[in-house]
């Protein structure tokens, strides 16, 4: 009880600085909390989280920008600390792998279904409109009524 | 007494092992009386695990301290309800809880299919399931392991897993992961006796969809959970666990998709049968996560060597289903052939790319940090905001293609024909797309919102179109009953229908709820007020109440509406937001207050207090506003009676098979 009513104070804080919620919130969402819950910052509720905003809070009331503020995180706890991979490096491919298995994946279907339906079409010979049977459209028709 | 439950998960894991080998055995054999006894011993195991379940919850009801398992999860002051799920909340009891469950499917399945000439190979596959979780149970985790001396009381069960919605979770997950089992064994036995016809899969059909229910059900009911209990306003955070209950989910989805294709044209063979490996894969793998510690995360249980276990037990299940794809791939050439690019089959097919799209990025956003540290040595977090920017445009294609899909034809069709069938609902979801962008001024927004009315107003037109031909042939009957009619002659297509209906009305409320949240956060004195969201919150003070266990510190808000809140009128409504001590717990539990309003939410979280002199009486509150988020769960209803009506329905006879009978 006693942790929870001093960690109320930290909650003081950030209550006071309203004006820079929305940045709180903006790089809250970008870090993870590193309490050992695995959770993201903007929705953990436990002692270190808060922390972590009064600190943040802190900074932007002292004018860091908010890049500086991730940056002091990233060069205290490594780069596990932010909620996604960077977009460099061998991050990178963290980005791009999904994206480049989804185009070649519907490209390969794209191909292998134009082969078989060019395939199909040399095949087949289709009959000439209004060949059929003259009591073709009377069977539609009572197939029609059955399925319906 | 715990010496009994030891001694049953042994015998069941020596029980399992005979019935593999005599069924095994027994189906190369062709040896009835082994075939047979592999069938005893299987509902032997059945019993046996029935029995330990039994004694295990007995043993947690009666509070007997001297095994750890019930130390170690509950406590004399755990309500009944909570004493009952911590039968699975902890690493032992869930994987027995796991072994029950197969265990009832498996003789659900001896009973049901007792006639199936398929059934010796088919439970073989089954036992050697039920080899591996009678062995983790037997030598590795072992649910009735005693203390040489008992604890006075236990350590309780955590009180994020004290909520209703946490006592069903577990269960209809499992009942989901486990009901796979049953569609892949019968797979791999269609491939071991080289009968891969559509056979398995129409025999499969209901355990396949009652499984994808469960698997849904699971995965929403987990949303719930978070959503009321973990206190920050989400349900969704892509945490590794969730991933690993979504992917099995995603390729069973994308395999519902594709049997259709092989039942109505002989097509698509080999990719069924990889699908449902796949998934069957997925739901060993999900649990392989959640067990082996190799993954941060806020569902894991304790860390242990479970890992090694699980990863031989994955690479068994892939070297089995790959070696049998391989060698009988000549038995799974289609029937049919694809006739046209536009063509309702590849549109079947581009469905499961997009699925098969979005489970490999969340795979692969699941296993990256393990990848990375591999490769480059620096830990890395994969979280929400990489899941949302990349599986968020692959799922508005899903949605875009379950508008389009039903409006084109088997075969093969023409860009023309496709043209006009699409003109009515592209109209639609064009002109909502410019009402709402000129609404939100938000491009993703409007898109994902146009995109679901386009679904909507394409279900809608084929609905009426198909209604407005079987009003042709009966003009006798009013349009309601025609429309009944047709729902029942064809409750598969109508049952799908408000599945993606309920899809839809899901999507409206996630997006909604993301792009429209309102919060804020405030520091009030008793008797101070604020505003937010059109309402006017006024705190009265903390009330603290004393119940067994647990202390509970709630802050009182009176609510009024903004425009006529003055502080003499009577309150529209009270909430209670409150902060729980448990005695067995080193932080305080969030309870959130929560007012529903139409589909939105107003959600109250009681973030910190002081109590004391003037001015340092105070509670901090964080407050947000959620539209639609209620859609999520009216959502998650209209698709379970959807896949219900699909799977129930009855479907009006075919005279045309009659007659072909009769002729």
């Amino acid at each position: 009880m006693k942790r929870f009513l001093t960690s109320s104070l930290f909650l003081f804080v950030w209550t006071t600085v309203l004006a820079g919620a929305a940045t709180l919130s903006d790089i809250e969402k970008q870090l993870m909390c590193m309490c050992g819950c695995g959770m993201v910052l903007s929705s953990c509720q436990c002692g270190t989280a808060e922390e972590f905003r009064t600190e943040i809070l802190t900074k932007l009331e002292q004018g860091v920008p908010p890049d500086q503020i991730i940056q002091d995180f990233v060069a205290r706890y490594g780069e596990t600390v932010l909620a996604a991979p960077t977009k460099s490096g061998f991050n990178l491919t963290a980005w791009i792998t999904p994206f480049v298995a989804l185009i070649l994946g519907l490209s390969a279907l794209f191909w292998v279904v134009r082969t078989l339906a060019h395939r199909y079409r040399l095949q087949t010979v289709s009959p000439p409109p209004g060949a059929q049977h003259p009591g073709f459209r009377k069977q539609v028709d009572e197939r029609l009524k059955d399925y319906l | 007494m715990p010496q009994l439950g030891s001694l049953a998960t042994t015998l069941a894991f020596l029980t399992a092992v005979l019935a593999f080998a005599a069924l095994a055995w027994g189906a190369y054999r062709k040896d009835r009386s082994l075939i047979h006894l592999g069938y005893r011993a299987l509902d032997t195991v059945f019993f046996l695990v029935l029995f330990a379940s039994a004694l295990l919850l007995f043993l947690l009801v009666s509070r007997d301290f001297s095994v750890r398992y019930v130390a170690d999860y509950t406590s004399r002051d755990l309500p009944l309800l909570y004493t009952i799920s911590a039968f699975w909340a902890g690493q032992a009891g869930s994987l027995l809880f796991w072994e029950l469950i197969l265990s009832i499917y498996t003789v659900l399945v001896l009973w049901l299919y007792r006639k199936h000439p398929h059934l010796p190979v088919i439970s073989a596959i089954i036992a050697g399931v039920h080899i591996f979780f009678t062995l983790l149970l037997t030598f590795l985790t072992r649910p009735f392991d005693t203390f040489p001396f008992p604890p006075p009381d236990g350590a309780g069960l955590n009180p994020l897993l004290q909520d209703p919605a946490m006592a069903l979770h577990p269960p209809t997950l499992y009942l989901g992961y486990v009901g796979f089992t049953i569609p892949f064994a019968f797979a791999m036995a269609a491939l071991i006796l080289r009968k891969a016809d559509a056979e398995w899969i129409r025999r499969t059909r209901v355990w396949t969809i009652i499984s994808w229910l469960f698997l849904t059900t699971g995965i929403v009911l987990g949303g719930q959970w978070a959503y009321i209990e973990l206190g920050w306003g989400g349900y969704w955070a892509w945490d590794p666990v969730e991933n690993a209950a979504f992917l099995p989910w995603l390729t069973a989805t994308a395999f519902l998709h594709s049997v259709m294709i092989q039942q109505a044209k002989g097509m698509l063979k080999t990719w069924n049968i990889a699908l449902i490996a796949l998934t069957f894969f997925f739901t060993i793998f999900g649990t392989f996560l959640t067990r082996s510690g190799v993954v941060q995360s806020v569902h894991a249980f304790a860390e242990s060597n479970l890992g090694t276990y699980f990863l031989v037990f994955l690479g068994i299940v892939v070297i089995f289903s790959v070696y049998l794809i391989l060698t009988r791939s000549h038995l799974l050439k289609s029937e049919a052939s694809f006739e046209g690019i536009l063509a309702k089959e590849t549109s079947f097919l581009v469905n499961n790319i997009l699925f098969l799209g979005l489970a490999f990025a969340t795979f692969w956003g699941t296993i990256f940090p393990i990848l990375s540290e591999a490769v480059t040595g620096n830990k890395v977090t994969v979280g929400p905001p990489f899941f949302n920017q990349v599986n968020a445009p692959i799922f508005l294609g899903v949605i875009i293609l379950m508008g389009i899909c039903p409006l084109i034809a088997w075969r093969r069709s023409s860009p023309g024909k496709l043209g006009r069938n699409l003109l009515v609902p592209g109209i639609v979801g064009l002109i909502s797309f410019a009402a709402f962008f000129l609404q939100t001024h938000r491009f993703g927004v409007s898109l994902a919102y146009a995109s679901s009315v386009f679904v909507i107003a394409s279900i809608l037109y084929d609905f009426a179109i198909e209604a407005k031909v079987r009003r042709s042939f009966h003009p006798e009957e009013p349009v309601p009953q025609a429309i009944w009619h047709l729902m029942r002659a064809r409750s598969r297509k109508y049952g799908g229908y408000l599945v993606h209906l309920g899809v839809v009305i899901m999507a409206i409320g996630i997006v909604a709820s993301n792009a429209f949240k309102q919060e804020t956060t405030v520091k009030l004195e008793p008797g101070e007020q604020a505003e937010f969201a059109g309402f006017v919150l006024r705190y009265k003070g903390i009330e603290f109440q004393h119940e067994p266990g647990k202390v509970i510190a709630s802050g009182t808000l009176e609510v009024q509406p903004s425009d006529h809140g003055s502080p003499s009128s009577v309150p529209l409504w009270v909430l209670r937001p409150a902060k729980v001590f448990y005695r067995t717990a080193d932080q305080p539990h969030t309870e959130v207050d929560i007012r529903r309003i139409g589909v939105d939410d107003l959600y109250t979280i009681l973030a910190g207090y002081q109590t004391g002199s003037d001015k340092e009486n105070f509670a901090t509150f964080k407050f947000l506003y959620m539209p639609g988020v209620n859609l999520i769960w009216w959502g998650f209803y209209v698709i379970i009676i959807g896949g219900l009506f699909a799977l129930f329905g009855k479907g009006k006879p075919r005279k045309r098979k009659t007659r072909r009978a009769t002729s």
